[in-house]
């Protein structure tokens, strides 16, 4: 099973007192593999400076996060989506989230994991909150 | 030197009974191995290292290590859930643009 995971829910992994970090544990316990577009962790280190005072987090704090969250999603090479792109930008609400469902629509329309109440303004790609996250896959908290 | 006291729990001990070891050199083996993990990814980061490269660095890391850590790391972050939604739609937007589509 595969599930498309939003930048909103991964920032969530740098918050104390997420949810998202004990779902990501039952998802993996699941077999449920959590992908995303290519460049994401390349820009995530663009705004690294950002992240660390945002958090109020040591930079080797931040690299021990960082590596964990590689562990547990799949950065997925443009290649594998690219010739889905030019439908995602029909299907999606805005042009900046057209990458997660190009990647959804190259996974068999796996759905995707948002907060972001936008993304639910299209038909196509089932969109899932955190609540029906745990509720699609069945999940207790780790 | 400063001395660490842990406790083992029953099948772990009996295992360390089998194969009749000094539990200290394999200890703190294993706890040099991982913190030089840890420093390598810390350089590849600030180096700025490509996705695929830092992945790879990431994998041979433990991940039972790197989840005590972060639990630790990140009950102590104060990031909110409205700099998180900011944060997360720069992170987004950045993206998009690597992809041509802004």
């Amino acid at each position: 099973m595969f599930l498309i995971v939003d930048t909103n829910v991964l920032f969530s992994f740098f918050h104390s007192k997420s949810k998202v970090t004990g779902y990501f544990k039952s998802l993996r316990e699941k077999g449920v593999s959590l992908l995303v577009p290519q460049y994401m962790f390349d820009e995530l280190l663009g705004i690294k400076s950002e992240i660390l005072r945002g958090c109020d987090l040591r930079e080797d704090n931040f690299s021990v996060s960082l590596a964990l969250l590689l562990k547990l999603v799949e950065i997925i090479p443009k290649e594998e989506y690219g010739e889905f792109i030019e439908e995602a930008k029909r299907i999606s609400p805005h042009l900046k989230d057209a990458p997660l469902f190009a990647l959804s629509l190259a996974f068999n329309n796996a759905p995707i994991w948002s907060r972001e109440p936008r993304l639910k303004m299209q038909k196509v790609v089932e969109v899932l909150h955190d609540k029906e996250v745990e509720k699609y896959f069945g999940l207790t908290e780790a | 030197m400063a001395e660490l006291v842990i406790k083992i729990p029953k099948e772990l001990e009996r295992e360390v009974e089998t194969w009749g070891v000094d539990l200290q050199p394999l200890f703190l083996t294993f706890l040099k191995r991982e913190f030089n993990k840890i420093k390598r990814f810390e350089s590849a980061v600030k180096e700025s290292k490509s996705e695929s490269e830092l992945k790879k660095l990431a994998d041979e890391m433990d991940e039972e290590v790197l989840w005590i850590l972060a639990d630790k790391i990140l009950s102590k972050s104060k990031l909110t859930e409205e700099k998180a939604n900011e944060l997360a739609d720069e992170l987004k937007e950045r993206v998009a643009k690597r992809h041509g589509l802004l």
